[in-house]
């Protein structure tokens, strides 16, 4: 029976936590909880105040859920949902007015039931005869013991003195009325004080007063429409009303003045100062409709790691406009569990964005096949260690043109418009093993972008039609995901040269391509990057070379290049290299690749094993294999031959004159 | 007898055909009468004749036939005769009578036909009401109308039971093809026959609704037994979603119109709104998904309607009835199954988005926030007072609801208003005496309205509930301070926590006395709201980590385990160090884990053990000294050891997640390895580490468990509400009772309750053993008896020694 309770509660928290539940199923699941806590404690499996303090909890999130106005993380009170039935009609919520008093409200029976209740259930009373108990004894001065046990008159005074300590309930009694006077009064004062106000908001747009909504906004719903103008382009305010009461001027004022000084007094943003992060909720909630690029960046490199991606966050929250009433402000987990919470939260992020989309939840997903998108998330690669610029050895021109043209723009939007837009796309071409599946990876990361990988053979199927499917679903999904990196490896075999012969499906592919990469079905707002990666850049159409405007060698590392491979490589062994001798090592492995370096160090490092007898490799301690010599290395390089042979070279090079962008 | 009917028959029939021409009612007047009379004796007899024959049935099926078909042609050629007539508006008295007797006398027939013939029954029917409209004046008063109602609503009834029947046949035989099966063809015919029902009936209640007052509750009845036999009650039958489909349109459209026609009418209202209307459990959602349509329906009613429906019963005299609102929310309670289950219903449409299914949670709240928002302000009133009364009702998922509408109202009205409810609360909160899920429940109002204020309002709320005093203590520790505007948590961090201190200093000024450990702790709770709060300042938590390094110091594990107070002490202690960790030192860290370690974690209240659990999941972020570690790691893994086999499902699941927060992180993983001693343990941890959930139950177990599941809730509910109805104490009344004299009238009732139950069976026993029953009682009888009565002797003498 037990087990059963348990199952169905854990079923619902793995589902909480794996992040990929809409916000409805999450605040479904909350009351589910509630109602089991609830069935725990009628049964007398949790005693009342164990009940109350687990409600409490999961009343926290479940409300941190519903109030939020984040469309991805927060229900914003079923708005959208109640104001769509309530459309085309009149609004009297400005009229509303409380009927109950501090007075009145004694006398509904629902209260007057809570206030018979009696305090039975209530706190814990103290004992009499242990009221004089010194809490920890053995600290505890023996005198005071001894009063405990000779006097009771002190006893007797003991009800009183703890009946002095809370006032008695009929003065409160008496102040409610005093405070119900005082409350109609200020209620007055709000109501006459309140057109007046309004003019308080600076930047509130005449035309909206407080009571005037009804015949502004013939739809009756709160009007929204002149104020959201200046946080979202406008373009669509009015297909999605943006929830938040419009009688309301200081609600109002917060909105208008977003991202000014005024914003910061008036509204807290959790995130604004908090130490650890756990404002990231609020910080993501704050606007559906547009995020700059470096907003995501932050958010994304909060996602990634949670501990390095703080430094950011604090300068730029107050550009972050705040949309609506509260609800900017996530109360994240409840503040009981808060120091635990947030981190499990923070690590399930990651996985967030993977599972989350795993059942199309957005409307431009609808048009897929589940699975091709279910296959195509997976390709996804938001896991695997971060790389950064600093782990590609060499390669200074090329880091520095990408960094240019595609991560600052990433980052600055706003400056590279027009004419200093980034190209839609590069090709990264160069003899095998020198890196560029390492830069495409690292453009991901430093950039904050979704980055998804794709290798061409996932995108050719054998199944006619399959193929432009599954490249129109990538390009659907990776819109979704903005800013997204597209990384194709081996790109030559997708977009090679069209020819009479060809199968008519691939060809269909490389149109679907090419039309998606920068046709009709584009728009120039998608921040959206194809890298491509290729060694045999001379096969690729010209129409696709056209498109991968930026087209950059990597060439083999330099001698520089190889000798940051070979220290890198051996720091994590033990290894004794002097100068000279790498220097020998470095001169040695001239038109050796990046890989043909790993390949060398994993022979050279074989060579102290290979000196073990043959009957001690059984007993040796791993203390006692010797390091890396010289003359490993030496016997390694007769071993280890380049791969790319000087002709390939001169391929590339002559193809990266003819077409590249590089010097 | 039967050559007699027969002949009469033919010979009326004849009758009839020679007076084919005539016009005039009066000439033919004795006629309807009659050949009613004979037809309906007829039909009861064909109806009867299964039973009446019994096995010589097949001797006589023909001539029966051969009856049945003269008596429906009969009944035939007499409508098509009737319907000729014409009556004037000054017909005489005696035409009305005799045409309303003919209408109440087919009506009687139709009972008798209705298994008979389906077509019969449908042309009869319809012959009725174009009768009774033809003539609607008059005849409209004449016309027993609650009988035609009632008939009514029986036959849709069964015709639609009837249908779906067929359509769990079809189900069952599992057939692929179903369109061009025999079943399907009468499935059609059938759901033919409910439409015409339903259809009927509206155009009947459209025409006489003056005259239906008495039939209101019948016809609440109807669209409550219609609608709970389908989907997605949780009786319904299991029926092809196509055909579930027809039938719906066929039937649940009609009724809906006829819930528009009625809603304006107000014993229909009243029938709806009785707050004593008790429906049976399968009736229950049914009845809250009718409320929701009318709340959906009103903002389109005439101003009189909403009144009706919204206002509730205003005088005593009224019939008594509840608002709309408090209606819904009621019947929202009554689903308690439902909720459970849980069940889908349709959502809203948006943006031309493809209509997805919604909780019943949500759909209320969506249709009722919906309502609100087109709400006149001259009855906002009722709406308010419905949703204080349900957030002081024990169901929390209710309450919940009322909350979130709560909510929605105060982000859609002004800011005024939101100020005023949410000083109203706290007066609330501070006035209400006990910590009953009254208490719990407006303490989730505040926390959300508060976060709703204005940034302004929040300062005055401050101002007008200053943490400083007292007794304004209650109110705040019930607060979020992360919903609070910097300026007005600013206040309350630093009142609480000068508070804090000044009673701190006073407790250690007094000598520590347990008497004032009550007011320590209420601090303390408003202590951990202030850590709580987002984002502290390093002055703040000095001063946090100041005082609760001075409390563990006096926390001795045999005192908190005899002391509730000081339990709650511990609580707080645990809950506040568990957010501190980072800058509590390590000595008071061996404090509080060597006093938790001197708990018996079983013996302890499960509060105790939630905020243990924070704290242990919290140590998983620090590093500890190598000097204390020896005194600490043992210690947590045997806590944690000792929890991971605790019996309670909701806690053990607490505790897993505890453990998985701290494995995850601690720098000190042998801790780990050593809690995991045991297989089963082990297993139990890695099951939840890896999120597997055991199989599945069969979906009618988990019914049936959900269903005991209600009855227990309803009950603890019920008890809970009977409680406090219960006066023990007037909330004026100072001086809580003590403990102690009240568990003795508790044992005084189980005395009393155990010897009744023992004196009603002895008395029973002997009822049977009397002289009147079975003389010889079987022989083992005498020997139990002889037990027994060693039993109360042996009970009499300890009682007698104990005092």
């Amino acid at each position: 029976m037990s087990r059963a309770h348990l199952d169905e509660w854990q079923r619902r928290s793995f589902d909480i936590s794996s992040g990929s539940c809409t916000p409805e199923q999450t605040a479904d699941a909350y009351r589910a909880h509630i109602l089991s806590i609830q069935y725990a404690w009628a049964s007398a499996e949790l005693s009342p105040a164990g009940a109350a303090s687990l409600l409490r909890t999961y009343s926290e999130r479940y409300a941190a859920v519903l109030d939020s106005d984040d469309p991805r993380t927060g229900l914003n009170n079923y708005a959208e949902s109640a104001l769509h039935l309530a459309r085309n009609q009149k609004n009297h919520s400005d009229k509303w007015e409380s009927s109950l008093t501090f007075e009145n409200v004694f006398n509904l029976p629902c209260v007057q039931k809570m206030m018979q209740a009696g305090s039975e259930s209530g706190t814990l009373p103290v004992d009499p005869a242990d009221v004089n108990i010194t809490v920890g004894g053995e600290h505890g001065e023996g005198g005071e013991k001894g009063s405990a046990l000779s006097v009771p008159a002190e006893l007797k005074r003991e009800p009183l003195a703890l009946g002095s300590s809370a006032p008695p309930p009929r003065a409160e009694m008496g102040r409610g009325i005093s405070n119900l006077l005082s409350g109609a009064a200020e209620w007055g004062r709000g109501l006459e004080g309140a057109p007046p106000r309004l003019t308080i908001a600076p930047k509130a747009p005449i035309g909206s007063p407080m009571f005037g909504h009804n015949y502004i906004s013939s739809t009756g719903n709160a009007s929204v429409s002149q104020s959201s103008v200046s946080c979202t382009s406008g373009s669509n305010v009015h297909n999605q009303p943006v929830f938040f009461s419009s009688t309301n001027p200081s609600k109002r004022k917060n909105f208008y003045s977003s991202g000014s000084e005024s914003n910061r007094s008036s509204f807290p943003s959790q995130g604004e100062r908090e130490p650890r992060g756990r404002g990231q909720r609020g910080e993501e909630g704050v606007s559906a409709n547009f995020r700059t690029a470096r907003e995501q960046f932050i958010v994304d490199q909060q996602k990634k790691h949670s501990h390095q991606g703080q430094r950011g966050s604090a300068a730029n929250v107050a550009t972050i406009t705040k949309k609506c009433l509260g609800a900017s402000r996530s109360r994240g987990a409840s503040s009981k569990f808060v120091s635990p919470m947030p981190r499990q939260e923070e690590e399930s992020y990651s996985k967030d964005n993977k599972q989350q989309d795993t059942q199309p939840v957005d409307e431009r997903l609808k048009n897929f096949e589940p699975k091709i998108i279910e296959l195509i998330m997976s390709e996804i690669m938001d896991h695997g260690p971060p790389v950064a610029w600093d782990d590609i050895a060499g390669l200074e021109f090329a880091k520095a043109t990408i960094k240019e043209i595609v991560v600052w723009p990433m980052l600055r939007p706003d400056i590279f418009t027009g004419l200093r837009g980034p190209p839609k796309g590069i090709l990264l071409f160069g003899p095998p093993g020198t890196g560029k599946t390492l830069i495409g990876k690292c453009i991901a990361c430093q950039s904050g972008a979704t980055f998804f990988s794709i290798s061409a053979s996932s995108l050719t199927s054998k199944w006619v039609g399959e193929g432009e499917k599954m490249v129109r679903a990538l390009f659907a999904i990776a819109r979704c995901h903005q800013p997204a990196v597209i990384f194709i490896d081996e790109i030559d075999s997708l977009l090679s040269q069209r020819t009479d012969g060809e199968h008519d499906s691939s060809r269909r592919i490389k149109t679907e391509f090419l039309v998606q990469l920068d046709g009709a079905a584009t728009s120039a707002e998608d921040r959206i990057l194809v890298v491509g990666a290729t060694n045999r850049p001379q096969e690729i159409d010209e129409a696709a070379r056209r498109r991968l405007a930026k087209r950059l060698y990597i060439p083999l590392p330099e001698a520089e290049a190889r000798r940051q491979i070979v220290t890198n490589l051996m720091s994590r062994e033990k290894s004794q290299l002097g100068a000279d001798e790498m220097e020998q090592v470095v001169q040695g492995t001239e038109g050796f690749s990046g890989a043909d370096m790993t390949q060398l160090c994993r022979e050279a490092a074989l060579g102290p094993i290979r000196s073990i007898r043959l009957s001690d490799i059984a007993t040796i301690a791993a203390e006692q294999v010797r390091p890396i010599l010289y003359t490993d290395f030496q016997e390694a390089l007769k071993t280890v031959r380049p791969s790319v042979s000087s002709k390939d070279l001169e391929l590339y090079e002559e193809w990266n004159k003819t077409f590249g962008c590089g010097r | 007898m039967m050559v007699q009917t027969l002949e009469s028959l033919s010979g009326c029939v004849r009758h009839v055909s020679s007076f084919e021409e005539s016009v005039s009612f009066d000439t033919i007047r004795s006629l309807p009468s009659c050949i009613l009379r004979v037809l309906k004796d007829t039909f009861q007899h064909c109806k009867d004749s299964e039973v009446m024959y019994s096995g010589r049935l097949s001797l006589v099926g023909d001539l029966l036939q051969g009856l049945f078909k003269e008596a429906y042609s009969l009944q035939k050629g007499l409508m098509e005769l009737l319907d000729k007539i014409n009556l004037e508006d000054t017909a005489s008295e005696e035409e009305v009578s005799d045409i309303v007797t003919v209408i109440h006398s087919l009506l009687d027939i139709c009972s008798i036909i209705s298994r008979l013939d389906i077509a019969l029954h449908a042309n009869t029917w319809k012959f009725i009401i174009k009768q009774s409209v033809k003539y609607q004046s008059l005849v409209e008063d004449r016309l027993h109308h609650t009988d035609i109602a009632f008939s009514l609503c029986e036959d849709l009834c069964t015709s639609v039971q009837n249908c779906l029947e067929l359509a769990q046949q079809i189900q069952q035989a599992g057939l692929q093809e179903v369109v061009h099966c025999p079943e399907y063809k009468l499935f059609q015919k059938a759901t033919k026959m409910c439409r015409f029902f339903a259809n009927t009936l509206v155009h009947y209640t459209k025409e006489f609704k003056t005259f239906l007052a008495k039939s209101c509750c019948r016809f609440h009845q109807l669209y409550l037994q219609i609608h709970s036999k389908f989907p997605p009650s949780v009786c319904a039958l299991s029926v092809p979603p196509a055909l579930s489909e027809e039938l719906r349109v066929a039937v649940l459209v009609p009724m809906d119109v006829m819930l528009t026609q009625l809603m304006s009418f107000q014993p229909f209202a009243e029938s709806v709104l009785d707050p004593d209307h008790k429906s049976s459990t399968e009736l229950c959602l049914p009845q809250c998904l009718l409320l929701v349509n009318v709340l959906g329906k009103l903002s389109s009613q005439p101003e009189e309607a909403l009144r009706l429906w919204s206002d509730g019963s205003q005088f005593s005299e009224e019939t008594p009835r509840w608002s709309v609102f408090e209606a819904v929310l009621q019947s929202f309670r009554q689903c308690m199954l439902e909720r459970a289950v849980p069940v889908w219903l349709p959502g809203v449409m948006l943006r031309g988005q493809a209509q997805g299914t919604v909780s019943l949670h949500q759909h209320v709240c969506v249709h009722m926030c919906a309502c609100v928002a087109v709400l006149p302000a001259q009855h906002f009133p009722p709406l308010e007072r419905s949703l204080l009364s349900t957030v002081l009702q024990p169901d929390t998922q209710t309450a919940v609801l009322a909350t979130d509408v709560w909510c929605f109202l105060a982000r859609y009205g002004s800011a005024e208003l939101c100020f005023h409810h949410v000083l109203l609360i706290a007066h609330l909160i501070r006035s209400c005496p006990g910590e009953g899920y009254q208490l719990f429940h407006l303490a989730l109002l505040l926390r959300r309205l508060l976060f709703l204020m204005t940034p302004k309002h929040q300062v005055e709320f401050v101002e007008r509930f200053p943490p400083s005093q007292e007794e304004n203590l209650c109110v705040w520790r019930h607060t979020l301070l992360r919903c609070l505007c910097v300026e007005a948590r600013m206040q309350v961090e630093e009142e609480v926590l000068a508070r804090a201190s000044v009673v701190l200093q006073e407790w250690q000024n007094s000598g520590h006395r347990l008497g004032d450990i009550p007011r320590l702790n209420r601090i303390l709770g408003c202590v951990l709201l202030v850590i709580g709060g987002s984002s502290l300042q390093a002055e703040c938590v000095l001063s946090s980590v100041k005082i609760i390094s001075q409390l563990w110091s006096r926390m001795s594990n045999n005192q908190v385990q005899v002391h509730p107070p000081l339990q709650c002490t511990v609580k707080l202690l645990l809950s506040i160090s568990a957010v501190l960790i980072k800058n509590v030192e390590p000595h008071v860290i061996v404090q509080a884990v060597s006093c938790l370690s001197g708990l018996t974690m079983q013996k302890c209240s499960d509060d105790l053990l939630l905020a243990a659990l924070e704290f242990l999941a919290s140590m998983g972020k620090i590093f500890f000294p190598p000097n204390i570690q020896c005194q600490v790691l043992p210690r947590i893994s045997a806590l944690f050891n000792g929890l991971l086999t605790h019996t309670s499902w909701l806690i053990l699941h607490h505790v897993l997640e505890a453990f998985g927060l701290f494995a995850e992180i601690t720098n000190h993983e042998e801790v780990i390895s050593q809690t995991l001693t045991s297989e089963e343990v082990k297993t139990k941890v890695l099951n939840f580490l890896s999120k597997t959930v055991s199989q599945q139950e069969s979906g009618e177990v988990r019914l049936e468990r959900l269903k005991e599941w209600r009855s227990i809730i309803e009950k603890h509910h019920e008890q809970m509400e009977r409680e406090n109805s219960s006066p023990v104490h007037t909330p004026l009344t100072e001086e809580p009772c003590p403990k102690k004299a009240r568990q003795e009238t508790k044992a005084e009732e189980e005395y009393e309750r155990y010897l009744q139950t023992a004196e009603s069976a002895l008395k029973a026993l002997q009822a049977i053993e009397g002289p009147g029953h079975s003389p010889s009682p079987p022989e083992w009888v005498r020997a139990r008896l002889q037990a027994l009565q060693t039993l109360i002797s042996q009970i009499n003498t300890t009682t007698e020694e104990q005092p």
